[in-house]
């Protein structure tokens, strides 16, 4: 097996992150910003939208390493970040930031000095990784660490442990598992009170003009998003996996800011440029994605980057939060009612109905169940998720694998069950 | 009935209404059912309460939304009973996530009402209470992590000479019924009659005080503030700690390691699958754990000649059974090793017979230890191997500070004190990662001995690494690594560096240090020796014959036990 320039790169990182752990940290931050100017600026078979993306994602990360003078907040995936982007604060959470290093080959550090630390083998290796960092002094201190309860266990622990390392201000919203009035009440409060904690532990003062506009880009981020799976309902754009990781991103924790909003207005421009091809000109099969995509596996991109035969249309993690309207009234209360009816929170069945409208809308030959190593509340769901979906007239592919430790996986049989499935779309289809 | 499975459920307020409320914790005899419903990676208590469930046909159940895994039984559970309900237990314990919780109650009284029909009855609502769970009078041990199936607690209670108290996350649970006068107010209340809508205009002061006893019992560690946690340990009476945790629930190793860094009181560390244990493997780990902090159990060694000139000690694994026999002074006089084969009595045998200097008749005493020690029936006494390894280690080898021991099917880790006695261990868990057992297959896939294996990834060039943690995984990567040219020594000293990793993480557990003595057969080989050392960073002490250790140990409580006898004859 040879070794690539990004195992090199893994292998010194690891030393330098195992040795000097604050030039590790400024080595990472400024490899991910020129990766992501390199990525802005080739030219390739993608769309230029998706280098902007890239850079913008990138810079995010890195500003997560960086002594940049601003101040950080530590956030789970789910937490709404508007509050934090309309006063100026970094937002660093662990599923992005264990992405970008699985991605650089420099996981094995962390993922190791985590188990050490006593962190069980089950755990989400996106938090364990997470955790890793900080045990080895490559995260910088945060200002305050906030996080919601929903969708994952690890969220109760990692969050706290990190407090409790850090010795900072931790602040928990409480997500009641369904949608209604007095729970939306009872998360709206919760907010409120995060916005006077984040002023409190940043010192710096919320502008609620700012909070406002970020409402607006918020609102405006979702409505391009509806709008590019509108577009790719019909049109084929032959990505990456690792697209639609960073629309996960970008229609999460970066949701709120100028960059999301212009990376949107890209690709739907460029989208409209392409030709509708789908359903009835279309090549090859396309298959909806149920929760992390194993972008690092480089089995799994050979088969889905760029290739004509098969295409990853969607991936829920990106429209689980797009049925609300965030324009005007109290944004508590809109973040509280995103949160609540976010299709990852309340019973399986309202995330299966979502995956399932996308796989309608955007004519999915399949789909494939991605079960994250760890993850419970996805696993648990695998069965009933399968059985809806086959009903459904969906074939189902569920596949077993992690989303940044290579050292759950099984790649052979993976390699083998994904292309026999696309056998089977493919034969479905003649 | 109805079916319950966590400590915040709120069993009182269905029993108000007539329902049975039964705590579901029994361990599951397999889990088709569960895998085929969910998936197998998920934790074992779920998966044995959806086994459990459709064993005894439960029809009722009250879930509390607790954890991801709930939350997904309670989705594929829900068609297939009569009523089943899944609480929102807040994460916090304020005002406004009391209020919530009333509302959650106050949405399963009427779900509840609208499907028995019954009225809600105060009275059996007041009864139902049963106070504060009873701590055992004087010293116990308490279990403190994930909760402990029946079957498991019944196995703990025979093992352990001291009462047990389960303060795990479904025990514990403390709630005191309302006082006399609040109950008198409340059926003043209630006898002024009804809202419109039939709700009884008292019951939202009712549920207000049962969200705040539900709330504020000793929090588990999905709420938020567990801080009260620790008052679990200000007891001078709890004398030890079995801490369990359950395979892919993840709650309680953080706990673990927070307890395993803070706290001083003995604890050892189990965990299982929600299936019923091997009890081979418990009894060495808890019996090894009651041992180390001197509550064994009193021995009825018969009364010794003190003339008796030999002492022998049985070490019988999984694989091998080895015998050392000592003199008075303990110099080992005599020793044998043979094959354990399937019963533990004939292996014993076979090894006493095998012996070469002394006659069995000389021996006067004879001690057991390893698995197979109680079922040594001409065995005098038996001690577990984690005391014998610690005894055997500090008298061929004193000073030591941690014994890596690599068996045939499990890996341990011990600390010693300043004095050699066993200060913390650890051992694997049911996964065979790590142990002989894993090497003995990897030499069968790459068709070489098990001789060649311990020197075969010396003379490495390319330093592969073994990634995959499970055995079975790990043995397709072997397959692909040869399948890929990769050479013989390369994936050799990968898999070395595999076992190093997994045994250094017992020892970081145990909080090991120098200096080292590494013994049973794992010792033997000489590559997986030269990766632990480069782990630990010194040079690691291997005895000449690195399997006798434990029975050495063994033979030495022997003349202990004959040095006692004696002087309580004379």
């Amino acid at each position: 097996m040879s070794r690539t320039i990004v195992d090199r790169f893994g292998e010194y990182a690891e030393k330098q992150i195992d040795r000097h752990p604050a030039r590790a940290r400024k080595l990472l931050a400024r490899t991910f910003r020129l990766y992501g100017n390199y990525m802005r600026m080739k030219k390739s078979d993608q769309l230029p939208a998706r280098g902007y993306q890239m850079q913008h994602c990138n810079r995010a990360m890195a500003a997560s390493l960086s002594d940049n003078g601003r101040k950080s907040v530590v956030v789970s995936i789910f937490t709404p970040c508007e509050v934090m982007h309309a006063m100026g604060l970094d937002v660093v959470f662990p599923e992005g930031l264990s992405c970008y290093m699985t991605a650089s080959h420099c996981e094995k550090i962390f993922l190791n000095e985590a188990e050490k630390s006593g962190v069980p083998e089950s755990f989400c290796s996106f938090h364990k990784q997470f955790i890793g960092m900080v045990e080895k002094g490559v995260l910088p201190k945060p200002c305050c660490i906030v996080n919601t309860t929903m969708v994952c266990d690890a969220n109760q622990l990692s969050f706290r442990y990190l407090a409790d390392y850090y010795q900072v201000p931790h602040f928990v919203i409480d997500v009641p598992n369904d949608w209604n009035e007095k729970n939306q009440e009872y998360v709206r409060q919760q907010l409120q009170q995060m916005a006077l904690f984040l002023q409190s532990s940043s010192g710096i003062q919320l502008d609620e003009q700012k909070l406002k506009e970020s409402m607006e880009l918020a609102q405006k981020g979702i409505e391009n998003y509806r709008e590019i799976l509108r577009l790719k309902a019909t049109r084929s754009e032959r990505g990456r996996l690792t697209d639609l990781m960073m629309d996960s991103f970008e229609y999460h924790v970066l949701l709120g800011t100028e960059e999301t909003v212009e990376s949107g207005n890209r690709m739907i421009r460029e989208l409209k440029e392409l030709p509708e091809v789908v359903p009835d000109n279309q090549q090859g099969v396309c298959v909806a994605w149920v929760h992390i995509l194993p972008y690092w596996q480089e089995s799994m991109t050979n088969i889905f980057n760029h290739n004509e035969n098969v295409e990853v249309i969607s991936g829920d993690m990106s429209y689980d939060n797009l049925d609300v309207d965030l324009t005007g009234g109290d944004p508590y209360e809109k973040m509280a009612e995103m949160l609540l009816k976010d299709s990852f929170n309340g019973p399986a069945e309202r995330r299966i109905e979502r995956v399932l409208r996308y796989a309608r809308d955007m004519h999915a030959d399949g789909i494939v169940y991605f079960c994250h190593w760890g993850c419970k509340q996805t696993l648990g769901a695998s069965s009933l998720a399968a059985k809806t979906f086959e009903e459904a007239g969906f074939p189902t592919l569920v596949l077993d694998g992690d989303g940044c430790d290579p050292r759950n996986i099984q790649d052979g049989q993976m390699v083998t069950r994904v292309q026999a499935f696309i056998e089977q779309l493919e034969a479905r289809r003649r | 009935m109805i079916g319950y499975t966590c400590k915040y459920a709120p069993v009182e307020l269905l029993s108000a209404f007539g329902a049975e409320p039964l705590l579901i914790n029994e361990e599951a005899d397999n889990f088709d059912c569960a895998q085929d419903m969910m998936h197998m990676n998920m934790c074992g208590s779920i998966k044995a309460l959806i086994e459990n469930v459709k064993k005894d046909g439960v029809r009722e159940m009250i879930l509390v939304n607790c954890c991801d895994g709930t939350r997904r039984a309670y989705d594929v559970l829900k068609d297939q009973m009569d009523f089943i309900f899944l609480m929102d237990m807040p994460h916090a314990v304020n005002g406004c996530s009391r209020q919530h919780l009333v509302d959650e109650l106050e949405r399963l009284f009427t779900a509840y009402h609208d499907y028995c029909g019954k009225p809600f009855d105060l009275n059996k609502f007041a009864e139902s209470f049963t106070g504060a769970e009873k701590r055992p009078d004087g010293d116990y041990i308490g279990i403190i992590g994930a909760r402990v199936g029946n079957g498991l607690h019944d196995q703990l209670d025979d093992l352990v000479p001291l009462p047990i108290r389960d303060m795990t996350c479904n025990h514990i649970r403390d709630m005191e019924g309302p006082d006399r006068n609040v109950l008198k107010r409340w059926n003043e209340a209630a006898a002024e009659g009804n809202q419109e809508d039939g709700t009884p205009d008292y019951l939202r002061e009712v549920l207000e005080w049962y969200a705040q006893r539900l709330m504020t019992q000793m929090p588990c560690m999905r709420m938020e503030d567990i801080t009260k946690r620790r008052e679990l340990l200000n007891d001078p009476h709890l004398k030890g700690i079995i801490y369990h945790t359950i395979k892919f629930c993840d709650y309680f190793g953080f706990e673990y390691e927070m307890l395993r860094r803070q706290t001083n009181i003995p604890m050892t560390k189990i965990e299982t699958d929600f299936t019923m244990q091997s009890e081979g493997q418990l009894s060495t780990r808890i019996g090894g754990f009651i041992e180390s902090i001197g509550l064994r159990k009193e021995r009825t060694v018969r009364l010794m000649n003190k003339d008796g000139k030999y002492f022998a000690g049985i070490d019988s694994g999984s694989t091998t059974t080895n015998i050392a026999v000592l003199d008075r002074d303990g110099n080992v006089v005599d020793s044998a090793t043979c094959r354990t084969g399937a019963k533990a009595q004939k292996g014993a045998q076979k090894a006493l017979d095998s012996l070469t200097k002394v006659d069995p008749k000389d021996i006067s005493l004879i001690f057991a230890t390893g698995y197979g020690r109680m079922n040594i029936s001409f065995a005098d006494d038996n001690i577990t191997e984690i005391t014998c390894h610690a005894r055997g280690a500090s008298h061929i080898h004193p000073g030591v500070h941690t014994i890596i021991d690599i068996g045939g099917q499990d890996n341990k880790a011990i600390r010693l004190d300043d004095n050699g006695d066993v200060a913390n261990f650890a051992m694997n868990d049911k996964c065979a990662a790590g142990t002989g057992r894993f090497l003995e297959n990897m030499a069968k896939v790459l068709e070489i001995s098990l001789d060649e294996i311990s020197t075969a990834g010396l003379d490495w060039q390319n330093d592969l690494t073994i990634s995959s943690m499970c055995t079975v995984f790990a043995e397709s990567e072997v397959v692909s690594l040869i399948a890929d040219n990769n050479q013989i020594a390369d994936i050799v000293h990968g898999l070395d560096k595999s076992v190093a990793a997994k045994t250094m993480a017992l020892v970081h557990r145990t909080g090991g240090k120098g200096p080292y003595m590494m013994t049973g057969g794992g010792a033997r080989n000489i590559g997986v020796v030269r990766c632990i050392e480069d782990l630990v960073g010194e040079k690691i002490f291997v005895p000449e014959n690195p399997d006798l250790c434990g029975a050495i140990g063994a033979a030495l409580f022997a003349i202990d036990a004959a040095e006692e006898s004696a002087e309580k004859i004379s």
